[in-house]
């Protein structure tokens, strides 16, 4: 492995009780979000045909990878950096050869590689909606390609922050902040300037992608917006193509931003004193 | 790795000043230079600048002032560069816990991007020179504190870096485990790298250190006029002057009879005379003017009683 700091992480990391823990609940809720997906499709009364079923159980399952990938990903990674300073083993890691750079992209790879590890388990559920005929593996994958996508970005946000502030519990709160702000504030507030805008203008079509200012600057980079166009048959018909690229533009240009930020941050306060 | 195999390079810091982000200055304008096969000793009570130094030097805080030189290379606030030539044993350790002592070994191998083969010879090399093998298996957190701080100068070994920069090394060592570091530190000293070490604990810096300076507030302080550096023979000789303790009967008429040279402390007189000869001649004359001596010995001036007095009895070392 060429990175130190991925190959130093991953070994501390798979020792950590707490993998096995994360990994156990993870297995627990994906086969609780199944067992409901069942439940749903029974009460539906589309239990006797397998592909709705499987329809049913890969859209429920896929994102609810999502939402649990953005939601463990920081947890993960959003003391990786901050720790090492509270730990005081971050002068020593500072005085090798090792560039600030390499030392982020380790901590990130390594949250990432937990992110992939998390993605993997999740494959025979996501597996059935493809078994049972309802969805393309080239899809589902491609489902699976956006959460991975969306948990690196969350968890670049998490090690950028990590980087920045000294303490883990400030780096914690902040990164919840930020996805917070991101995931919940941004669409809500996305919501009322939508709706101003009705008040405002009549005659405007009530749909998402006929406001090109709204939908790009508040929906369509969320990391739900992508996985929906691409699953949703309804919502793929509605959005502009260029929607999923735009989405990935912006988790690239965020991923870089706090990248940037855990870089800048490891620089200027290697010993936690400028 | 043989001496001849190692480029040695001498430190020099010069003028540097480090200022901290609340505006208060931990180091004004310092400078040192070190040689190769020499180990300098840093002394000054907490919050002197001591660790600031050694940061500064290892590039880890850029000096608002001043620079850093390892040989001919600047590495002033560049710690990648920096770590090219020098290893920093900070004080605390900050070793990693959950880890292996092999791996913690191996990840710094990785760091300095060794080849396996050279990563293989050079652990090989570390254990043995400081007994590391039978807890190569063992999680870092499991060593006693003593082994950790072995485990961390094996970065040293292993990084072969020419020039040495040790924090506290003793901080927590019993007093076999203090011998044993000196040894060890005297053994890279005598493999030409240049050490710059702190402790609080003074005796066995003593016993280490070829030279040494006094720290306060970020500035040297003078031991004896305007010399700031001083050796361990200049410290031993006391500079100029020998010193005696002598005890005898009516103290302070002898301490005035013996005029200049004698002061009275704690009921004895320090006598400081250039050789032992004039102190002898000085015990003869209390001898004939009716005092009767009961103790005599030759003084050794030892670095705690330097460094509390250059610093003063209300600040301890």
């Amino acid at each position: 492995m060429k990175n130190p700091v991925l190959w130093l992480e991953l070994r501390i990391r798979i020792r950590e009780r707490k993998l096995w823990i994360v990994t156990c609940l993870y297995l627990l809720c994906l086969f609780g979000i199944s067992c409901i997906a069942l439940l749903m499709a029974s009460t539906q009364g589309t239990n006797a045909n397998p592909a709705e079923t499987g329809l049913t159980i890969f859209g429920v399952g896929v994102f609810s990878l999502l939402g649990l990938l953005v939601v463990l990903g920081p947890l993960a990674s959003a003391g990786s950096i901050a720790q090492e300073r509270e730990q005081r083993t971050l002068p020593a890691l500072m005085n090798t050869p090792l560039s600030p750079s390499s030392i982020v992209l380790g901590k990130l790879l390594a949250s990432w590689a937990f992110v992939l590890w998390l993605a993997t388990l999740s494959l025979p559920f996501l597996g059935m909606g493809v078994i049972w005929g309802a969805i393309a593996p080239g899809k589902m994958l491609g489902g699976m390609a956006l959460a991975v996508a969306a948990g690196l970005v969350s968890s670049a946000i998490a090690v950028g922050l990590s980087g920045y502030f000294r303490r883990s519990l400030t780096s914690y709160l902040a990164t919840g902040a930020v996805m917070f702000l991101w995931l919940v504030v941004w669409p809500i507030f996305g919501l009322l300037m939508m709706e101003l805008f009705r008040w405002h203008t009549s005659g405007v079509p009530d749909n998402f992608a006929h406001h090109p200012l709204i939908f790009y600057g508040f929906f369509a980079h969320h990391p739900v917006a992508p996985l929906f166009f691409l699953v949703v048959p309804e919502a793929s018909k509605e959005v502009p193509p260029e929607a999923i690229p735009f989405a990935l533009g912006v988790w690239i240009l965020l991923a870089v931003v706090f990248f940037n930020i855990a870089r800048r941050g490891l620089r200027r306060q290697s010993m936690g004193k400028s | 790795m043989s001496t001849a195999d190692r480029s040695l390079l001498d430190l020099s810091i010069h003028g540097v000043t480090i200022r901290y982000a609340n505006g208060s200055t931990a180091v004004h304008e310092l400078s040192l230079d070190l040689v190769p096969g020499e180990v300098f000793g840093l002394v000054g009570p907490n919050g002197a600048g001591k660790s600031s130094l050694l940061n500064c030097a290892a590039g880890l805080i850029a000096p608002r002032t001043g620079s850093i030189t390892a040989g001919h290379h600047v590495i002033t606030g560049q710690p990648q560069k920096a770590a090219r030539h020098l290893v920093l044993m900070p004080d605390p350790l900050g070793v990693y816990l959950d880890i292996t002592a092999l791996e913690y070994m191996q990840f710094f191998a990785k760091a300095y991007d060794l080849t396996s083969d050279a990563a293989r010879t050079r652990i090989a090399h570390a254990s043995e020179r400081l007994g590391l093998g039978p807890w190569l298996d063992h999680e870092v957190e499991a060593l006693s504190s003593g082994w950790q701080r072995r485990l961390a100068l094996s970065r040293v070994l292993i990084a072969d870096a020419p020039i040495v920069l040790l924090d506290e090394p003793a901080a927590g060592l019993d007093v076999s485990g203090r011998r044993e570091l000196l040894k060890i530190v005297r053994g890279f000293a005598a493999e030409g790298r240049s050490v710059l070490v702190t402790s609080h604990i003074l005796p066995e810096l003593e016993e280490l250190a070829d030279r040494f300076g006094i720290i306060q507030k970020g500035r040297w302080k003078p031991v004896h006029g305007d010399q700031v550096f001083f050796t361990r023979a200049e410290l031993r000789s006391g500079f100029t002057q020998n010193h005696w303790w002598l005890e005898c009967s009516d103290p302070s008429a002898a301490c005035q009879l013996l005029g200049a040279n004698a002061t009275l402390e704690a009921g004895r007189i320090r006598l400081a005379v250039v050789d032992r000869e004039v102190a002898a001649a000085a015990v003869g004359q209390l001898v004939q003017a009716g005092h009767k001596i009961y103790h005599f010995e030759a003084a050794r001036r030892s670095l705690d009683d330097l460094a509390l007095r250059a610093l003063g009895e209300e600040t301890t070392p």
